[in-house]
C-alpha cells in the first residue's frame, strides 16, 4: 500500500535534485511545467513530498539561496500553483483575465504590500514583463527597513497559473537577479533539456 | 437676527379696551416663511427630535452590532466579557470614523432643518411674493377682516387656534387646515401692536354671532351649496402634486437619489482606503479608482437606476393611493359645516362657518377640469375645488365661460 507514495517520491526527488548544492537543478513544479533553480538554490522538503494541494487548492514550494551571497540577502522564494485551470482561449488572454479589472489589480497591488509587512511601499507597481520566453505579472514591494521585500510574479502556462513570490534583503536599485533568472526557466518541462 | 427665528407662543393676553384703526402691511416671503414655520412647528419639532432620538441610536446600535458580529465571525470569543476584553486589541478606527461621519451629518441635518424648511418654502412661494402682499387689516369682535385687493374675507376668532409670534410678525394660526393669518410687525406702532396681541385673546371665542343670510351676489350668481370630503380633499392633493413645478421637484428629487445612491459603492471605496493600514499610494489607487468606474461602480449604479425606474414606473398609482389617504386626514382634520358659494361676474363669494371670503376673478389663475373636479386656482399654492357631483353641465359652461371672459387660461385633464 505505501509503494506508491514512496515511488512518487523517489521520483520527484529524482528530478529535482534536492541537495546537490552548487550546480543548477530543475524543480518540478506540476501539471509538466518546470523551473530550473541556480546553483546554491535549494526547494524544501515539499518539492520532495508527493504532489498535493491544501484545501484552497494552493501548492507552494519554498526555494532558498544558500550562496555566500545570499547569506546577507537571505534570498528565498516561494511557487505558487493551483489545480484548477485557469479559464481563457489560450495563456496570453488567460493572463489577461488575471487582471482584467481595476479592482483585481487593486485587490493584487494591496495584497502585494500587506504580505511585504507594515509601512511597506511599491516600488514597482502591476505591469505586464516578458521574462525568459513567458509573459508575467509582475509587481515589486519595498519593506521597511530590516525586512524583506519582494518580487511576485505570474503567470499561465497552459491554462496552469504559476505564482512566484520571491524576497530579499537587498536594498539596492539591482535586487531579485536570481530570482528573475530562475522565473526565466519556468515553463513546460518538455521544453528543456533535461 | 438669526437666519432661523424664534416661534414662540404669545404672551397671555388681557381683554380689548378699544377698537382697532384699520391697518396696512406688506407682506413679504420670508414672513410667509415664517407664519407656515408657525403653522407646522410642532410636526416640525417632532421630525427635527427624531434625528437625535431614532436614527442616531439606531445607526448607531447597528454599527455595534456590526462590530460585535465581526468579532465573533473573526473567530472571537463568544461571550461580552470575552469581547471587552478583547476591546483594546480591535481595530475600532474603521467603525469610529463611520459613526463620526454619520453622526457629524445627524448633527448637521438636526440643526439646519429649520433653515432647510425655509429655504424650500422660498422657493416653493418665490413666484407668488415677487412683489410684497400689500393688505389691509381691519380687527374687531368679529374677528380679522383682511383685504388684499383682489381677495377680501373675514375669519372670525373660533377659526384660529393660537397666536405665534416671531422676530417679524403676529401669527394667527387655524384651528384647521387653512391659511394663517399674518402681521408684520413692521413699521407698526408698538401701541397698535400691544392692542393687536389683546384681541387675539379672543382667538377660540365661539360666543361671536355667526353671519346669517343669503350671500351678498348677483341676482343671476350660481348658487352652491357643498361639504368638502375625502374625496375632495384627494383630489386637491393630487392636483397639487401634478403641478409642473411639483413633477420637477419629484424629478430632481429621483435624479438626487440616484446620484447619492450610485456614489455610495465608490464612497465606501475611498472610505477603505482612507482607513486601510496598507492603503496603496493615491498616484497608484487614483487611476485605479477612476477605472473601476467603467468595470465596477456602473453595475451598482445601474441596479439603482433600474430599481428608480421601476420606483418611478409605480410611484404614480403609489402617490393617487397616497393622496387618498391624505384627502382622508384631511377631511377629518377639516372644519365641520357646509360650504356656501355664490359665483357671477364679479367672482366667487363663500361662506363657512362664520366666515366669509370674496375673491375677483383677476384672483384667480386659471381654470381647469379633471374627471371629478373643477379647479379654480389662487396664488400661494391654493385652489377651490369644485366637484362635478355638485355641478351640472349648464354650471360647468358658465364658470368656464367666466373664466375666459376674464382670461384665465383653461387646462383639462382626465
Amino acid at each position: 500500500m505505501r509503494t506508491a507514495p514512496i515511488l512518487a517520491a523517489l521520483l520527484s526527488a529524482s528530478t529535482a535534485h534536492v541537495g546537490e548544492g552548487a550546480r543548477p537543478s530543475r524543480l518540478d513544479l506540476d501539471h509538466g511545467i518546470a523551473a530550473t533553480l541556480p546553483a546554491d538554490w535549494q526547494a524544501d522538503d515539499e518539492a520532495s513530498a508527493p504532489v498535493a494541494y491544501d484545501t484552497k487548492g494552493y501548492r507552494r514550494l519554498q526555494i532558498v539561496c544558500h550562496s555566500e551571497s545570499c547569506r546577507r540577502s537571505q534570498e528565498s522564494c516561494t511557487f505558487v500553483l493551483k489545480n484548477d485551470r485557469v479559464e481563457g482561449d489560450d495563456d496570453a488572454s488567460r493572463l489577461s483575465g488575471l487582471y482584467a479589472t481595476a479592482l483585481s489589480r487593486y485587490a493584487r497591488l494591496r495584497a502585494a504590500v500587506k504580505n511585504t509587512g507594515e509601512q511597506a511601499t511599491l516600488r514597482r507597481s502591476l505591469e505586464r514583463e516578458t521574462i525568459g520566453p513567458r509573459e508575467w505579472w509582475v509587481l515589486e514591494t519595498q519593506a521597511r527597513p530590516g525586512f524583506k521585500s519582494a518580487l511576485f510574479a505570474e503567470t499561465v502556462i497552459d491554462g496552469w497559473y504559476v505564482g512566484a513570490i520571491c524576497r530579499t534583503c537587498e536594498t539596492g536599485e539591482i535586487r531579485h537577479g536570481a530570482a528573475r533568472a530562475m522565473l526565466s526557466s519556468v515553463d513546460r518541462r518538455d521544453s528543456d533539456g533535461f | 437676527m438669526g437666519v432661523v427665528p424664534s416661534i414662540r407662543a404669545a404672551a397671555p393676553v388681557t381683554t380689548p379696551t378699544q377698537s382697532l384703526p384699520e391697518f396696512e402691511v406688506e407682506i413679504t416671503l420670508d414672513d410667509w416663511a415664517d407664519a407656515l414655520l408657525a403653522v407646522h412647528e410642532e410636526a416640525q419639532a417632532r421630525q427635527r427630535r427624531r434625528i437625535l432620538t431614532v436614527f442616531l441610536p439606531v445607526i448607531w446600535g447597528l454599527t455595534l452590532l456590526g462590530i460585535v458580529s465581526e468579532y465573533a465571525t473573526a473567530g472571537g470569543r463568544r461571550s461580552i466579557a470575552g469581547f471587552f476584553g478583547d476591546l483594546e486589541k480591535l481595530s475600532l478606527m474603521p467603525a469610529g470614523i463611520f459613526l463620526g461621519i454619520i453622526t457629524a451629518g445627524a448633527l448637521v441635518a438636526w440643526a439646519t432643518r429649520l433653515w432647510r424648511l425655509r429655504r424650500a418654502i422660498r422657493n416653493d412661494l418665490r413666484a407668488d411674493f415677487r412683489q410684497p402682499l400689500r393688505i389691509r387689516y381691519r380687527i374687531d369682535e368679529d374677528g380679522v377682516a383682511s383685504d388684499e385687493g383682489v381677495r377680501s374675507g373675514v375669519v372670525p376668532w373660533h377659526w384660529y387656534a393660537r397666536l405665534a409670534e416671531s422676530d417679524r410678525c403676529l401669527v394667527l394660526v387655524a384651528s384647521r387646515v387653512e391659511e394663517p393669518t399674518v402681521i408684520p410687525k413692521r413699521g407698526l406702532d408698538p401701541a397698535l401692536l400691544r392692542e393687536l396681541r389683546s384681541w387675539c385673546g379672543l382667538i377660540g371665542d365661539t360666543t361671536r354671532p355667526s353671519v346669517k343670510g343669503e350671500l351678498p351676489a348677483r341676482a343671476n350668481a350660481l348658487r352652491l351649496s357643498y361639504v368638502l370630503g375625502a374625496a375632495d380633499y384627494a383630489a386637491v392633493t393630487w392636483r397639487a402634486q401634478e403641478l409642473p413645478k411639483a413633477r420637477w421637484q419629484r424629478a430632481k428629487g429621483f435624479l438626487i437619489l440616484f446620484a447619492i445612491l450610485s456614489l455610495i459603492a465608490p464612497l465606501l471605496f475611498v472610505f477603505g482606503w482612507v482607513v486601510d493600514p496598507y492603503r496603496l499610494p493615491l498616484d497608484v489607487a487614483l487611476p485605479l479608482f477612476i477605472d473601476m468606474f467603467g468595470d465596477l461602480f456602473w453595475m451598482p449604479a445601474l441596479a439603482v437606476a433600474v430599481l428608480l425606474g421601476l420606483l418611478w414606473l409605480a410611484q404614480r398609482p403609489l402617490r393617487r393611493r397616497s393622496s387618498q389617504a391624505w384627502g382622508r386626514h384631511f377631511a377629518e382634520q377639516a372644519r365641520p359645516g357646509t360650504i356656501q358659494a355664490a359665483i357671477d361676474e364679479d367672482g366667487i363669494a363663500t361662506r363657512h362657518d362664520g366666515a366669509t371670503a370674496r375673491f375677483s376673478w383677476a384672483s384667480f389663475e386659471g381654470f381647469e377640469r379633471t374627471s371629478t373636479h373643477v379647479f379654480l386656482p389662487l396664488a400661494r399654492g391654493l385652489a377651490i375645488p369644485l366637484s362635478l357631483t355638485i355641478l351640472d353641465a349648464p354650471a360647468i359652461a358658465r364658470i368656464e365661460a367666466l373664466a375666459a371672459a376674464h382670461g384665465l387660461p383653461r387646462k383639462v385633464t382626465t
